[in-house]
């Protein structure tokens, strides 16, 4: 059994049924899909009964009918997505800052850029987007066209 | 400690080759406490990046950093591929490693010139500078740009490597390492520059881990982590190399990674040339990508990149994400430039412990928005437009069927 | 009689106004500017100054003039008079100093006996007015330059002193004065390198370096730290003056190390007659034209120190050092003269 395999199996059994769908996309690939209840277990169990310590990055996607967040955790060469499922009427997560510091600036930039609250961060000020950005407009969401982006930007900041 | 004055550096800086702002908490010549502000150079590529196909998006790819030339084209043409499934030829594999070592080995030299500097050593940065220009001349050899190179394309790469500019490639590596290596001599040798590095900007290896620094960086605090080695993508997977790690944590360890760095990257390119197999260059994939989603991953010189595409059955993207190792190394700016206990920050030591980690803020803030906007809606726009009447002036140039 | 007396003073006037007055130094700053950025070039590996004037010996005096010619800007919260006043007190502090130096024959244009002490203050005043252009515009980035300025003078203001006053020990020690004079008539035969100073020589220039903020001392205008460091708020005709005062001065400094070292215009005084001011000025200008050049040497093999190594660097060695050579001018270069002579 490869490392990635061994990976997803151990994954499996650990929660059973809270995890939705986990496969091997190719070597040194897994992807794994995680209801948002059971997010912050499996990063948790993956950080201290694993021992992944490195974060990559935190990817928002905006899949039309939800939103998903990726964290993509590193671990011994192998990257390790763990996609959580948000539904787009109730757009929040928990942080996973508390179990590895480094996704602080990667969750800032989630939740301005999908408008998804992070619950539990300890600052979620903007870091790429300008102090005087107009309230609840998040750009990365697939509802707001460029068209939109520009007419909110240049009337409401003028 | 009611003393405390906050000095702004940047987004205006002399230090500063690109805008930040970083406000240091100043007790006399003491930085007691700094906190960040990125942002400055927002471009909106994340966002124009869905409304481009795929191959228009390696350009794109290609400017979010000028200085990483090929390496965001590259990982995207690596995710994208991933997505489609299909291996690309070998051939293809080691011309990406040579340019990608390429790339490594300007930007570390570009690197050690612009630390010089910011330690008040002139003298080192205009040779460093002068020594960089044979490396460019290589690159526009080898790919016929300096900057960007437009070399990685989906599917393979656009230009092959004749024997004899091979050859002469091999010959400047040959010079080249004799002048890196002085260099390093230089380096351990010149009194002002270890006062100036040893002890400063330390970065201890829990610290590190903990705030998931990459590249050189965190090599530089002791940890062996090197997506070449642990994640072998082109052709590192039949190319032996050294992980270079030095464990002193400081920014000397820093200037010490990287110049051994660029030391083994001359040996990756030459090994490359001397294993490089013959056969075609390009596969040809479609364009329209299948519905998936692909994680690329690889080591800039300044550390991690990784970039993760989906698709939906289109020519474009769905959604394209880029993460710049930059971002991931300004965690650690705080904590190397908080002093503590024994270990004392000056204001002196901001710009080299900052310009340490290689910071590159094209790469990390290319997400998501226009920030000049009026020039930023027209741009889509305007591109098109340019396209239109260049190849109608110029029906040689028109796009082949 | 009376007509002699006029034209004395007329000459004397002119003396100081054209040659080897201001114009004079003004023209030799700006000179020595081009050979310092010119050979600091070289040393790079770059062609430096080009353009400006045959190979570009025009630059200093084209930058001098641009910036005389831009926007000049005065913060609102600044101290104004003193903000406004500092750039001027340079430049006339500057040429005052250079008035002193021995330019085409042993004797400067103003000459007493003490004079050397006169150089020392002057020197001195020169960092106070930094002191005070740096606090002035109530800015942090000059606010920290100043603050270094100062606390780098504590570190280099004895050796310098020390080193000149070396210099002067031994023209005493031969019954002479503390004059300029003196120092260099006491040069005739033998200049003070060649004797005991030559660890004088080399502290004077450490100390110079550091008097004109230049690598590895330009801690307080460190560029790549606090921007320009106490003229960052400088604009205008008050940052070109600044500059010309910091060429006056260089070119002042490297006269003075040629004067009290290298023998000053010896041997030019012993050509008669009006040849003999030529011959005098050529080799004072070559003289402290090696000056210069051993100060680029240092600012382009260095990288700039920290404030704090720099101040530990001049106390641990540079303080101990100079009090070192000191003792040697005072008590055992008149010993050994004494000895030799008896």
């Amino acid at each position: 059994m490869t490392l990635e395999e061994e990976l997803v199996s151990k994954l499996k059994e650990r929660f059973g049924d809270r995890i939705l769908e986990a496969k091997v996309q190719r070597a040194r690939r897994i992807f794994v899909t995680v209801d948002r209840s059971a997010y912050k277990d499996v990063i948790r169990f993956l950080r201290n009964d694993v021992g992944v310590t490195h974060v990559s990055t935190i990817s928002g996607v905006d899949a039309i009918d939800h939103f998903e967040v990726i964290p993509h955790l590193s671990y011994k060469g192998i990257v390790v997505s763990v996609r959580a499922i948000v539904p787009k009427d109730k757009p929040e997560i928990d942080t996973i800052t508390d179990v590895i510091p480094g996704a602080l600036f990667y969750e800032k930039e989630v939740h301005e850029m999908f408008g998804i609250d992070i619950k539990g961060h300890p600052d979620l000020t903007h870091l790429e987007l300008p102090d005087d950005w107009p309230e609840g407009l998040y750009p990365l969401r697939k509802d707001v066209k460029l068209e939109e982006l520009f007419r909110r930007i240049t009337k409401e900041r003028d | 400690m009611s003393n405390i004055v906050d000095v702004p550096v940047g987004p205006q800086h002399p230090a500063l080759k690109e805008p930040l702002n970083i406000t240091c908490y100043v007790d006399g010549e003491q930085v007691v406490g700094a906190k960040l502000r990125i942002g400055y150079n927002h471009r909106g590529i994340e966002k124009a990046g869905e409304y481009q196909t795929f191959i228009q998006n390696l350009y794109i790819a290609e400017r979010i950093c000028g200085i990483c030339g090929i390496v965001h084209a590259f990982d995207l043409a690596q995710a994208t591929e991933h997505i489609i499934g299909k291996e690309i030829p070998r051939r293809a594999d080691y011309l990406r490693t040579i340019g990608l070592e390429l790339n490594r080995i300007h930007s570390h030299l570009l690197w050690l010139g612009v630390a010089a500097h910011e330690i008040g050593f002139d003298t080192l940065f205009m040779y460093v500078w002068r020594d960089r220009e044979v490396v460019m001349d290589v690159i526009e050899d080898f790919t016929g740009n300096r900057v960007t190179y437009a070399l990685v394309t989906i599917g393979g790469v656009r230009r092959d490597l004749p024997q004899e500019k091979a050859e002469k490639m091999l010959r400047v590596m040959d010079a080249l390492e004799e002048t890196v290596k002085k260099y390093k001599e230089m380096c351990l040798n010149e009194k002002t520059i270890r006062m100036r590095c040893d002890g400063v900007g330390v970065l201890r290896k829990e610290d590190a881990i903990a705030l998931c620094a990459v590249g050189p960086t965190i090599r530089a605090s002791g940890v062996p982590f090197d997506i070449r080695a642990d994640d072998p993508h082109a052709a590192y997977d039949e190319i032996p190399f050294k992980v270079v790690t030095y464990d002193t944590c400081d920014v000397t360890a820093r200037i010490l990674v990287r110049i051994d760095e660029t030391l083994e990257s001359i040996n990756i390119v030459r090994e490359a040339i001397k294993k490089m197999p013959s056969g075609p260059i390009r596969a040809r994939l479609p364009r329209a990508v299948p519905v998936g989603e692909g994680v690329g991953r690889t080591e800039a010189p300044r550390g991690e990149v990784i970039h993760y595409v989906r698709s939906n059955g289109t020519d474009r993207p769905f959604r394209w994400k880029v993460r710049a190792p930059t971002l991931a190394n300004l965690l650690s700016i705080p904590v190397m430039l908080t002093s503590k206990g024994d270990y004392v920050v000056y204001i002196a030591d901001v710009p080299i412990t900052f310009a340490s980690i290689d910071p590159c803020l094209s790469c990390t803030d290319r997400a998501v928005k226009f920030v000049d906007v009026s020039s930023g809606k027209s741009w889509v726009w305007t591109f098109s437009q340019i396209k239109r009447m260049y190849w109608k002036d110029k029906p040689c140039w028109r796009e082949r069927p | 009689m009376e007509g002699e007396a006029v034209i004395q003073e007329l000459i004397d006037v002119l003396r100081t106004l054209l040659f080897p007055g201001f114009l004079f130094f003004v023209i030799l700053g700006l000179f020595f500017e081009w050979i310092d950025r010119k050979f600091y070039a070289k040393l790079q590996n770059r062609v430096g100054p080009l353009y400006t004037g045959p190979w570009g010996l025009l630059q200093p005096l084209a930058d001098f003039v641009k910036l005389m010619a831009k926007e000049d800007i005065v913060p609102e919260g600044a101290i104004k008079p003193i903000f406004s006043s500092v750039p001027v007190f340079a430049l006339a502090l500057s040429l005052f100093a250079a008035l002193f130096l021995p330019v085409c024959g042993p004797q400067g244009i103003v000459s007493f006996p003490g004079d050397v002490i006169v150089l020392a203050v002057v020197l001195t005043l020169l960092v106070i007015l930094v002191f005070l252009g740096g606090l002035s515009p109530a800015s942090r980035y000059p606010e920290v330059g100043a603050e270094r300025s100062v606390l780098q003078l504590l570190g280099y203001e004895i050796p310098l002193v020390a080193s000149i006053l070396g210099a002067t020990a031994m023209t005493v020690g031969l019954g002479g004065s503390l004059s300029i004079e003196g120092i260099v008539n006491a040069q005739r035969d033998w200049w003070s390198i060649l004797g005991f100073q030559a660890l004088g020589f080399a502290i004077f220039l450490l100390a110079a370096q550091a008097e004109l903020e230049r690598v590895p001392f330009d801690i307080p205008e460190a560029e790549t730290e606090i921007v320009a460091g106490w003229t960052t708020e400088y604009s205008g005709k008050k940052l070109a003056l600044l500059r010309l005062a910091r060429d006056v001065e260089l070119a002042f400094l490297c006269g003075l190390g040629a004067t009290l070292f290298l023998g000053g215009p010896w041997p030019g005084p012993l050509v008669p007659g009006l040849g003999g001011a030529i011959v005098s000025t050529i080799i004072f200008v070559i003289k402290s034209i090696v000056v210069l050049l051993l100060l680029t040497v240092i600012r382009a093999a260095m990288s700039r120190l920290r404030i704090d190594q720099m101040v530990n660097f001049a106390w641990k060695y540079l303080v101990p050092l100079s009090i070192f050579q000191l003792l040697l001018a005072v008590v055992v270069a008149p010993l050994m003269i004494h000895l030799l002579t008896l």
